[in-house]
């Protein structure tokens, strides 16, 4: 993840100081901001690979600046928020924001989101198959395995099988998931959801009741096949 | 004072302490009598009280205003003023002294030149003569007052004729039966015969009639029987002593039990308002609250007096207090601001006082040991009430006021309570969190000075070890923190729950992953009923809960103790049960983990919030959580949350 350049807009003195010091000694570009107005004034002139965005900026909503940011760019946007499952990570996921970090946070799970925000979202035609650990699918047969073994799956559970694969490592919310795999009409139903994972679980964890690909984020979404 | 005095007899012992007893009269005099006493007791020391004996004869109008203005005044001056009801005021007196320990009596008398009858006796010299351990104290009154009180009491006004036609139709229904029936030698049967009817009479009669009984008996047995025969002479001189001896017994008879029954009628009364009285402070003893205490004394008045009564009471600030009781009164403009001014100045107003004597309502003062807490407001029948039910009213607004401070003083008492139990939580809390934010902050504090020495700094796995501490410290500081302020939430009761459906099964996957460290030396085995229905919820707090429970089992159990999880189906609830095979809940009884800053002795860190906390998420939820000790040894801990309640086909 060398000569990546990062952009921080964060109000807080503590986090710009540590995040410098870390991700410098990575070999990362390190540029930062202490305000909404400021970060989007640097985002304009430097461009950067990628924007690290504290919801909780002193002059405006950090979601006003997600938003002006999504209305001329797709530069990964991972957001940082004070509380878990607030109802602003899911507006701003559901916003385009790439994923998102609870306060206090660990180096470790800020480079692994920032690793997968990074990597190429391959298009639908690219993607020949997918692997992790003991799970494969390959895309063109339409074929799941799992230690080997073919997993047999209803066509919404393939359908939502390769959704998540496509966003391996990669928050998605109840919303994005009912949206893309059921349709836009469907997304009050997240008992649908919970009952097709728990359906999928089933048939693809090795232990169900200790997930190792489908992972629940508590209030948020689900993470596919997470690498932290 | 230039009266002329003189003591006679000697009290009990020598006393230091004098009590003197005043008679009061409705006369001029008696309140200088009253004054006299109290000056003497300013001077010897020693107290005083005021009695009043009603010797049931009518009293004029003026001496009436006069009797009630000096029992006030006996009030005003810090004395009691009693009442009690007598045909002998001589007795009256004595007996009031005798039960008011008085060790003297003041009384007034006339010089001897001036009374209209030398030969009967004076109140004084009966009194007098009635004492031998009370002293008694005689004021000489001027010549124009008249003493009032005589020897031997009048016979009363009142004729009760049916009482005398009644007698006279007795003695000649007897004196016809005799002379039919009874041979005329029997003479001395028939007097007896007319003896036990004046017996009867007396029983029956009032006073006046039982002796017009008695004359006329002894004037029939005369001419009807006693020989001669329908003469008014008596032939032999034993007959005239029979005959005068049971005229004077005839008329005895009548005289004393007319004496006795009238006694005991006032007796009856005395003993009615006692009772009356007690009854009052029986009932009030077992009221809990101030609104009890005041619906029972506005029935007990009601009842008492017959008359419409209401009760206003003053917070401690002075204001009113808003009227949650019948008030069963409805007050004029006029009478509602005799009832204000009786509150301001915590006297009473109304008839029998001088403020506005002629309305319709009585106002007292409902007062305490500490001040003023109300009025009692009593509407009155027409006529005049007589002066013991007057002193009955004034007892019983004691009584209330007493009972009305004592809930005031309980309820003061109970929120004192309140107010210190918080604070204990208060201090609790702090003392708790402080030692708790002390503990990692050492850690993180120690670690993160270690790290910036040169020395430590060589070591790529001391700096290591030092980094980890550093961040557990934090993770410990972190959960602190959420606990204190989802306590504080719960307690304020603005947490809010998203409410959808939740797979428990996601749920405890979630958690296992969380605790992954925790559980590194459990093994743990979890079952969850095949198709468990999902429940309505909202995920992070249930999730809050399970992990709670969980962590326990970790933190309270040996290393190498299984931990058990059961989620199964029961009616409309999931049930999940977490056991531990560790030495089990020592708390007595066990739901006692759940109370706030609860902790088991044997630990070391946390705030004894965490399961308060799931408790309430859980209720919040509709939902119980239960701790036991399990059969085999361990605890259970069962969390029962509501299966979601299936919309429409999913």
């Amino acid at each position: 993840m060398e000569n990546i350049s990062i952009l921080l807009i964060d109000d807080e003195v503590q986090i710009r100081r540590f995040l410098k010091v870390s991700l410098e000694s990575h070999g990362l570009r390190f540029h930062e901001a202490a305000t909404g107005k400021e970060g989007l004034r640097l985002f304009g002139r430097l461009k950067p690979d990628i924007v690290i965005l504290d919801l909780g900026l002193p002059d405006m909503d950090g979601l006003e600046v997600l938003k002006s940011v999504r209305s001329f760019s797709d530069t990964p946007v991972i957001i940082l928020s004070a509380r878990d499952a607030e109802q602003s990570v899911i507006t701003g996921l559901d916003s385009g924001a790439n994923d998102y970090l609870t306060k206090p946070f660990s180096l470790g799970e800020l480079l692994a989101r920032m690793r997968a925000a990074l990597r190429k979202k391959p298009s639908e035609t690219e993607l020949k198959g997918f692997q992790f650990e003991a799970l494969q699918i390959n895309f063109e047969s339409r074929v799941v395995r799992m230690l080997g073994e073919p997993v047999k799956l209803t066509a919404t559970e393939y359908d939502l099988l390769t959704f998540f694969a496509r966003n391996a490592g990669k928050i998605l919310t109840h919303q994005q998931i009912l949206k893309a795999v059921w349709g836009a009409s469907s997304v009050e139903h997240s008992q649908y959801l919970r009952v097709y994972v728990g359906h999928l679980r089933d048939k693809i964890e090795p232990n169900k009741d200790k997930p190792r690909f489908i992972i629940t984020e508590p209030g948020v979404g689900y993470r596919f096949c997470s690498t932290d | 004072m230039t009266l002329d005095w003189k003591q006679v007899g000697s009290p009990k012992m020598i006393e230091k302490h004098q009590k003197l007893m005043v008679a009061i009269y409705g006369s001029p005099f008696s309140l200088r009598m009253i004054q006299w006493a109290k000056s003497y007791c300013d001077l010897k020391g020693g107290s005083w009280f005021g009695t009043y004996v009603d010797t049931g004869k009518p009293m004029s109008a003026s001496e009436r205003t006069l009797l009630e203005r000096n029992i006030d005044y006996v009030r005003k001056l810090g004395a009691e003023a009693l009442t009690t009801k007598d045909p002998d005021p001589v007795k009256g007196l004595l007996r009031m002294a005798k039960q008011n320990n008085a060790t003297g009596i003041v009384i007034g008398d006339r010089p001897y030149s001036r009374r209209l009858f030398p030969v009967t006796k004076s109140l004084a010299q009966r009194l007098i003569e009635e004492t031998s351990d009370i002293s008694v104290h005689i004021l000489r009154t001027p010549g124009d007052w008249e003493q009032k009180a005589k020897a031997i009491p009048k016979k009363s006004f009142s004729f009760p004729i049916g009482n005398f036609l009644s007698g006279a139709f007795l003695v000649f229904t007897l004196t016809i039966l005799g002379l039919l029936f009874m041979p005329p030698s029997t003479y001395h049967a028939v007097g007896s015969i007319f003896l036990l009817a004046v017996c009867v009479s007396a029983l029956y009669f009032k006073i006046s009639a039982v002796i017009f009984t008695a004359i006329l008996t002894g004037l029939c047995w005369n001419f009807f029987f006693i020989p001669p025969r329908f003469t008014w002479t008596i032939g032999s001189a034993d007959d005239w002593f029979m005959y005068i001896a049971t005229w004077v017994v005839s008329i005895l008879i009548g005289v004393l039990t007319g004496k006795r029954n009238e006694g005991y009628e006032a007796l009856q009364q005395e003993e009615s308002k006692v009772s009356d009285l007690y009854r009052l402070t029986k009932l009030l003893s077992q009221c809990t609250s101030i609104e009890e205490t005041v619906k029972t004394s506005l029935e007990q008045v009601r009842n008492t007096f017959k008359c419409e009564t209401a009760i206003f009471l003053e917070s401690p600030q002075g204001q009113s207090l808003p009227v949650t009781w019948e008030n069963k009164i409805t007050l004029s403009e006029s009478e509602e601001k005799i009832v204000s001014l009786a509150k301001n100045k915590g006297a009473p107003a109304g008839r029998f006082t001088n403020i506005s004597p002629s309305a319709d309502i009585y106002v007292l003062p409902l007062t305490g040991l500490e001040g003023n807490l109300g009025v009692m407001v009593i509407r009155l029948p027409k006529q005049k009430l007589p002066l013991d039910v007057r002193a009955l009213i004034e007892h019983f607004s004691k009584e209330i006021g007493i009972a009305i401070e004592r809930e005031h003083f309980h309820e003061s008492y109970k929120r004192a309570n309140i107010l210190e139990e918080r604070d204990r939580l208060y201090n609790t809390l702090l003392n708790s969190v402080s030692h708790e934010l002390k503990t990692p902050l050492t850690a993180i504090e120690g670690s993160a000075t270690a790290l910036l020495d040169p020395a430590v700094a060589k070591s790529p796995a001391a700096v290591r070890s030092l980094a980890e501490e550093v961040s557990m410290g934090s993770a410990r500081m972190q959960s602190l923190i959420k606990n204190l302020l989802d306590m504080s939430r719960v307690e304020s009761g603005t947490i809010k729950i998203a409410s959808e459906p939740i797979a428990v099964g996601d749920i405890l996957g979630v958690t296992t992953r969380k605790l992954e460290t925790e559980l590194a030396g459990h093994p743990l085995e979890v079952h969850i009923e095949k198709e468990l229905p999902l429940i309505t919820g909202d995920f992070v707090l249930i999730e809050q809960v399970f992990r709670n429970v969980l962590e326990n089992a970790c933190k309270y159990t040996p290393q190498g103790c299984p931990v058990r999880i059961m989620a199964t189906k029961s009616g409309s609830l999931a049930e999940i049960e977490i056991v531990d095979k560790g030495p089990g809940i020592t708390a007595e009884p066990p739901e006692r983990v759940f109370e706030k800053f609860f902790r088991s002795v044997s630990t070391s860190g946390g705030t004894g919030l965490g399961l308060t906390i799931s408790k309430a998420i859980a209720e919040l939820h509709g939902g119980t959580i239960s701790v036991k000790n399990a059969p085999e040894g361990g605890a259970s801990f069962t969390i029962s949350l509501p299966l979601a309640v299936p919309a429409k086909d999913a």
